[in-house]
């Protein structure tokens, strides 16, 4: 029963040894080229893609052929323009590589800032044979202006020497040069602002883009459970967000949606600050228009009334506890499959049970989000941050579209048959001790003492800002001694990281055997609502689930954070594609940020508790002998089935009972005693609020400067 | 510059030739050169050279700084809007100091300051007034607005074309390139379904947009007192502009502007959105409800408002307004008008509030009132882009349909008042003078009389600073234009002594409402005056080119540079309106409409009869800050109010009107429009036949 683990370094892509030519080949179809030959005896600059195509001599032949042109406004959550990119790339996946990579470097110089060709060569590279386990590059360092606010990629270009800053100032708005557009998203009398750092983190947002490029919206076949995925992914963004909410003495995020308030206005408003985007004024009324414009598809509109009644026959079906998906056959809302159904009628992608009846809730309510500002398109007024998958998360509004995803969800599980504690109990193992231990590094250690905080070493999160340093390319600027083809600028952001840490965990296999056993592990906040566990069930956020196997007697196991199963592996940057010899790895880049895997917390402690919870592998696992590798909690594994059988979220998945089989558990403890397999301590997480942070820009860029020189030597 | 007319002479004519003669000396000539220079940003500027990297740019903080901008302390107003009380107050406070500093020093300062914020709205708008107001650059002659400010002129892409166009690399221009593939962003403002957008080029005609920038720039809100009959002109100038639109509306086929303000229909939603594509303006959403909040530019709510516009309508309605020591103060339109406009004026502003300039303030921050989002203010904001938006004219129909309740509290004119004993009109008619340029253009043969043509052809203009050099680019937009014409008619002075008359022209859509229901269309073309000897009969000929309402031919950046400049005599307001907007654009089919004279008698009605006019004296007055409005009828006379009959009934229609009295006159008219005289139709067949051509290719290649 020996577990058999993956390689560390390898995760979940077994790739080839993709040369480092190939993949430098590629990496070029993803920059801006001035020196492409297609451009050069262009007569005047202004160009327009459709004209291009006209012309026999200069446009790229596969381009010419497949007839592709740039989406403007490409939206993942419109039906059709899926469709279309569905069309080229499985035919762009039957020809050669390198008229594919040719292909893409005419697109990308012709466009290289649209959303969707950086869409189609992800779709495209992630699945032509040839590049299948190539690593691409990351997406905020190719789209800057769809993951920087335009005043920083602005004041980037403008902090290079060399590049004349009235010449940008005269080309942008003189507001850019405003230190509003430089903070934070709003005003400081907007309190959703609070936690704009967290909605802006880039970790974040990537994860929200490599996640619905991997789990795509038609026309593709859906993959194994991505339905039910689709649901607990969103559900533990809120759960994290809802807990960064109260650390910063905001409430938990309310509903938005049919049925839950869209009537009314939308007190939210919101300036994302990106290029692409238009700015929603609070207060707006989506029910000002009832028709709303969602491209070229059959049918192109979509009104509030429709969204209202694919809701309400939604809520029915949970409520009767079967969709229809025809005149004759019921498909059953169990507990084994119900999530996965529903999930995928309300993500509407191809395993929908019945899209004419059912709809597109999801991501019609994108759109319409997306569109407030001009809901018949007759202003061309650009979309807001809703209608782009890498920006939506920006905007608050899109959490409380996604709580009222989660709301129907909620309604299907709270129907779901009770978990009964006596079904959680793993015979045989008990868990003895639990606890975090803070392992800072040298550097931490010497900060710590700096901003002399007392530091507590068990049971006990830190959590701080930091500024980090990006290197953005297609954004027209050069730095200094950088590549003159494809130049580059740095952009700053201040993320959330915490100190490292691990978990010791002490279990006791009283079973004759070896037992494969996988750790369930979960945060939530100290909350003092009383009544039962059940209230803060959706406040549990997943950290890890691993497997180890444990020999008769006690076991004592160490896991440190960076390799928990939700968060993303450090990626390679475009600069490592380039210059780095011997593998990389080609994941498809979906994962949690590990920056953001622990709750920011308060600068005066902010209380949690911490739960781990065993299981039986043998049971669970859909490959009893290989474990979570990779960021698989969120995002599965690529090319096989979700490696845990179990509900999603278990053991949170539904109400727990106690053994009599109606009475709510009601509080954590009484759960912990009831199944001796698991155990709970209390955390506290705590911001230091100052941590020194504040280096100065040219200094920062200086050091980040000699560490590429020291790194390239 | 005002001569005596030598009556005996008849010598009008001469006069204004001397006119024309005064030329500027050259030392005057260099200065306005030297002027230019504190128009454009320049890239060498020795207190840049260094360059500038990173934060924001504060004057304050820079060591280099220009001496002068450090010592009053200049710094730019984001959002500067002459809607604003505090903005135009510092404004004029900077002014006036730098207007007492050397000339030389003056414009170092704005040189300076013009390479710190290439496009700011407040830099431009201070420099115009410095210059205007300063004792030695007062003769000179301003380059216009959208040659400086291109960014408030033009749509951000006409610009980005522009830009690519002279080999700017598209990526630098554009940040992101996203645009850069939509042809759409070139086109008209709004979608073809937007039924406001067949005006946008009406609406978009840059000589409209400097004629109200500029009319904002002479007349100005407080700190300085108001002009010789500020308060009815403005209400006059607008009244003016909303006839123009509708009539442009009536050819469309879309209906008269609706009012939209307090009492108005502002507490629902504003259906039209508008979308401005201007680089420094946010858009407007389709129906946005005016929220009630606190608006932070305007200081002020939508309910405060409604209170001063009860209080106004009130006072209306009783014939006095009441001052601040509650003195009663006679309701008249100048009083009226500088209490809505809120200058200096105003006859209690605490009492009457800032009705006029918050309502634009709050219309243009509906978005967001509280600038909570950081969001940029719509376009009715700022006045040189205010008349774009569609809101801008419901907006002022609730303005003038204040005025219009005052203007039915006054005693109507009867038609015998309105005559002028003596006088004889007759044979009015309207003479086509096609030039060459226009002979070329059209193939069919014209109706010479009583018939207007109107076209629309592309334009370019060179502007300046968009560039990180002191070149300029090339934008290029569509306007309206006409055919020149000439009105001619027969004017007979029976009486035995001389006479001076003054001929007032108004045009007017064909209807048959009653006449005071379209007292309010009359569009004002020309208004004239003509020495008469005693019995003598002239044949009068007017050309469109003269009219006194509009303005003279700008000189342009590049004539003030060669020097070229002294060809014109005009204001240096440059205030007036556009030659080429001075005929409604008609219908393909030809629209039907009225031209209308009435004589009258200019020695009772003149201000100082004597005195030559020329330039754009209906709608701006006269130039000179202290000089009277030179006529003393009430503006708009005889449309100002109701006319009635001898029975003391509202005039019938304007044939009854003519027929009563001999010193008018009027003719039927045809507005025809004759389409685009452009090169895009060339591109478009063009484009046309290369498609054909490609699809016999396509053909060809599938036969073989």
């Amino acid at each position: 029963m020996q577990l058999r683990m993956a390689p560390a370094a390898d995760g979940c892509c077994h790739h080839s040894q993709s040369s480092k030519e190939l993949r430098g080949k590629i990496l070029k179809a993803f920059l801006y080229d001035s020196k492409h030959k297609s451009f050069q005896d262009l007569k005047d600059g202004a160009f327009s893609i459709k004209d291009h195509l006209k012309d026999h001599k200069n446009v790229d032949a596969t381009v010419k052929e497949l007839k592709i042109a740039a989406k403007p406004d490409f939206s993942v959550f419109i039906e059709e323009d899926m469709r279309e990119i569905q069309r080229i790339s499985d035919q762009l996946q039957r020809k050669p590589i390198n008229n594919v990579i040719n292909a893409f470097r005419y697109l990308r110089t012709a466009c290289p800032n649209s959303t969707f060709v950086d869409h189609l060569a992800r779709v495209t590279f992630q699945n032509h044979p040839a590049s299948r386990n190539v690593p691409l590059p990351a997406p905020h360092q190719i789209m800057p202006f769809t993951f920087f606010k335009r005043g920083k990629v602005v004041a980037a270009q403008r902090s290079i020497p060399g590049v004349d800053n009235l010449v940008l100032e005269l080309t942008d708005p003189n507001k850019m040069l405003q230190d509003g557009d430089i903070l934070p998203t709003s005003a400081k009398f907007d309190k959703e602002r609070r936690i704009a750092w967290w909605r802006e983190d880039l970790g974040m947002l990537t994860h929200h883009y490599n996640w619905h490029i991997a789990y795509p919206y038609p026309p593709k076949q859906p993959r194994d459970r991505q339905g039910e995925l689709f649901g607990y992914m969103h559900e533990q963004m809120l759960a994290r967000y809802d807990f960064e909410r109260i650390a910063v003495g905001l409430n938990r995020v309310q509903p938005y949606g049919p049925g839950f308030g869209w009537d009314k206005p939308l007190v939210e408003g919101f300036n994302s600050q990106l290029a692409m985007c238009s700015v929603r004024g609070a207060n707006s009324n989506l029910s000002s228009s009832n028709t709303y414009y969602i491209g070229k598809g059959v049918p192109n509109t979509i009104s509030l009334d429709d969204m209202k009644r694919y809701k309400d026959r939604i809520s029915s079906a949970i409520a009767v506890g079967f969709l229809y998906k025809d005149a004759q056959n019921k498909v059953m809302l169990d507990l084994k499959d119900g999530m996965n159904h529903l999930g995928n009628t309300m993500q509407a992608n191809q395993g929908s049970v019945n899209k004419t009846l059912y709809g597109n809730l999801h991501n019609n309510g994108h759109v319409i989000l997306g569109r407030i500002n001009d809901p018949s398109g007759m202003y061309q007024i650009p979309p807001g941050p809703m209608n782009y998958d890498q920006a939506a998360p920006r905007d608050p509004v899109f959490f409380r579209w996604h709580k009222f995803i989660d709301n129907l969800f909620e309604e299907h599980r709270s129907n779901l048959p009770y978990q009964n504690v006596q079904d959680l109990v793993f015979d045989g193992i008990s868990i003895e001790s639990f606890s975090v231990k803070l392992e800072p590094s040298e550097d931490d250690k010497e900060k710590l003492e700096k901003s002399k905080v007392f530091s507590e070493t068990e049971n006990h999160f830190y959590t701080h800002m930091e500024n980090k340093w990006y290197k953005i390319y297609n954004s027209n600027a050069t730095e200094e001694g950088g590549d003159s083809d494809y130049s580059s600028a740095s952009v700053s952001q201040k993320a959330l990281n915490h100190i490292p840490f691990s978990y010791e965990i002490k279990v006791k296999n009283d079973n004759k055997h070896e037992q494969n056993i996988v750790f369930r592990i979960f945060l939530a906040p100290e909350i003092d609502e009383g009544g039962p566990l059940d209230h803060s069930r959706t406040m549990f956020v997943e950290l890890d689930k691993f497997v180890v196997s444990v020999k008769k007697g006690t076991k004592t196991i160490k896991r440190q954070d960076n390799q928990s199963s939700v968060i993303l592996n450090p990626q390679p940057t475009v600069e490592d594609i380039a210059t780095k010899d011997g593998p990389l790895r080609g994941d498809c880049m979906c994962g949690w940020p590990l920056n953001l895997l622990v709750p920011r917390g308060t600068a005066a402690g902010m209380r949690g508790n911490i739960y781990v919870m065993a299981s039986d592998w043998n049971k669970d696992g859909q490959d009893p002998y290989s474990g979570m590798e990779g960021s698989a909690s969120y995002c599965g594994k690529q090319g096989a089935k979700y490696p845990d059988k179990r509900p999603m979220g278990f053991p949170f998945d539904r109400l727990v009972v106690n053994r009599d089989g109606s009475s709510p558990v009601g509080t954590l403890g009484e759960f912990v005693e009831a199944v001796p397999n698991s155990f709970s301590e209390k955390v506290t997480i705590t911001f230091l609020d100052k941590w020194p942070i504040q280096e100065k820009r040219e200094d920062a860029k200086r050091a980040s400067r000699q560490r590429d020189r020291q790194k390239g030597e | 510059m005002a001569t005596a007319v030598d009556a005996k002479k008849g010598g009008l004519k001469d006069n204004y030739n001397s006119c024309h003669q005064h030329k500027q000396s050259n030392a005057s000539k260099e200065l306005n050169k030297q002027i230019l220079r504190a128009f454009l940003h320049d890239p060498k500027h020795k207190s840049f050279d260094k360059g500038h990297k990173g934060e924001r740019f504060r004057c304050k903080d820079e060591k280099d700084v220009n001496e002068f901008v450090k010592e009053f302390e200049i710094d730019d107003i984001p959002h500067f809007s002459v809607f604003q009380e505090d903005h135009v107050g510092e404004a004029h406070e900077i002014a006036v100091q730098m207007s007492r500093q050397p000339i030389e020093q003056v414009i170092d300062a704005f040189a300076y300051l013009r390479t710190c914020y290439p496009s700011s709205p407040y830099i431009e708008h201070l420099s115009r007034v410095t210059f205007m107001e300063h004792p030695r650059t007062r003769e000179c002659l301003l380059p216009p607005p959208e040659q400086t400010m291109p960014y408030s002129y033009f749509r951000e892409n006409s610009m980005m074309w522009g830009l690519t166009k002279k080999g700017e690399d598209a990526m630098v221009v554009m940040g992101t390139n996203k645009k850069h593939h939509r042809k759409m962003n070139i086109l008209p403002t709004n979608a073809k379904f937007d039924k406001e957008r067949c005006l946008s080029w009406w609406r978009e005609d840059l000589g409209l947009l400097n004629h109200f920038y500029n009319w904002h720039l002479s007349y100005p809100y407080p700190p300085n007192p108001p002009r010789d009959r500020q308060g009815e002109l403005f209400a006059y100038m607008h009244q003016q502009m909303l006839a123009r639109y509708d009539f442009e509306r009536l050819s469309r086929g879309l209906p008269r502007v609706v009012p939209y303000g307090p009492g108005y229909g502002w507490n629902k939603p504003l259906k039209e959105g508008f979308n401005p594509k201007l680089k420094f303006s946010s858009a407007r959403p389709a129906n946005l409800s005016l929220g009630s909040e606190n608006y932070s530019f305007a200081k002020t709510s939508t309910e405060e408002l409604e209170k001063f516009k009860d209080r106004i309508q009130f006072a209306i309605a009783r014939g006095f307004l009441y001052d601040k020591n509650e003195v009663k103060v006679k309701m008249t339109m100048n009083n009226l008008g500088n209490t809505i406009l809120a200058n200096e004026g105003s006859i209690n502003k605490t009492l009457y509030g800032n009705v006029h300039n918050h309502g634009h303030l709050i219309i243009a921050n509906a978005n967001d009132p509280s600038g909570m989002y950081n969001m940029a203010p719509g376009p009715m904001h700022e006045d040189q882009t205010s008349p774009r938006d569609p809101v801008f004219y419901r907006w002022h129909k609730f303005i003038d349909q204040l005025f219009e309740e005052h203007r039915f509290t006054m005693d109507p004119h009867k038609a015998k008042d309105l005559q002028f004993s003596g006088v004889e009109l007759e044979n009015l008619n309207v003479k086509l003078e096609p030039e060459d340029y226009h002979k070329k253009k059209v193939d069919k043969p014209l109706d010479t009389k009583n018939h207007f043509y109107t076209y629309r052809e592309g334009k370019k203009y060179d502007v300046y600073n968009t560039n990180k050099d002191q070149e300029a680019i090339k934008v290029k937009t569509q306007s309206m234009d006409h055919i020149p014409y000439s009105f001619n008619m027969k004017a007979k002075n029976k009486n035995r002594g001389d006479v001076m008359v003054c001929f007032r022209v108004f045009l007017v859509p064909e209807t048959d409402e009653p006449l005071d229901d379209w007292r309010n269309m009359f569009v004002e073309l020309d208004k004239f005056v003509e020495s008469f000897k005693g019995g003598e009969t002239k044949e009068i000929n007017r050309s469109d080119k003269d009219s006194s309402v509009i303005a003279a031919r700008r000189a342009k950046f590049e004539d003030i540079k060669d020097g070229k400049s002294n060809s014109a005599t005009q204001n240096n307001c440059g205030c007036g309106w556009p030659l080429n907007l001075l005929i409604p654009r008609g219908t393909k089919q030809g629209m039907r409409g009225q031209i209308f004279v009435l004589a009258s008698d200019w020695m009772q009605d003149g201000e100082n009869p004597q005195e030559h006019l020329h330039g754009s004296w209906s709608y701006c007055g006269l130039k000179d800050r202290k000089s009277k409005y030179p006529d003393q009828r009430p503006m708009g006379y005889p449309f100002d109010r109701l006319i009635v009959d001898k029975k003391g009934k509202p005039m019938r229609d304007l044939e009854t009107l003519v027929d009563n009295m001999d010193n008018s006159c009027k003719t039927d008219v045809n507005i025809t429009f004759l389409g685009a005289w452009d090169d895009e139709n060339k591109k478009q067949k063009d484009d046309k036949k290369e498609k054909n051509d490609d699809k016999k290719e396509k053909k060809d290649e599938k036969k073989e």
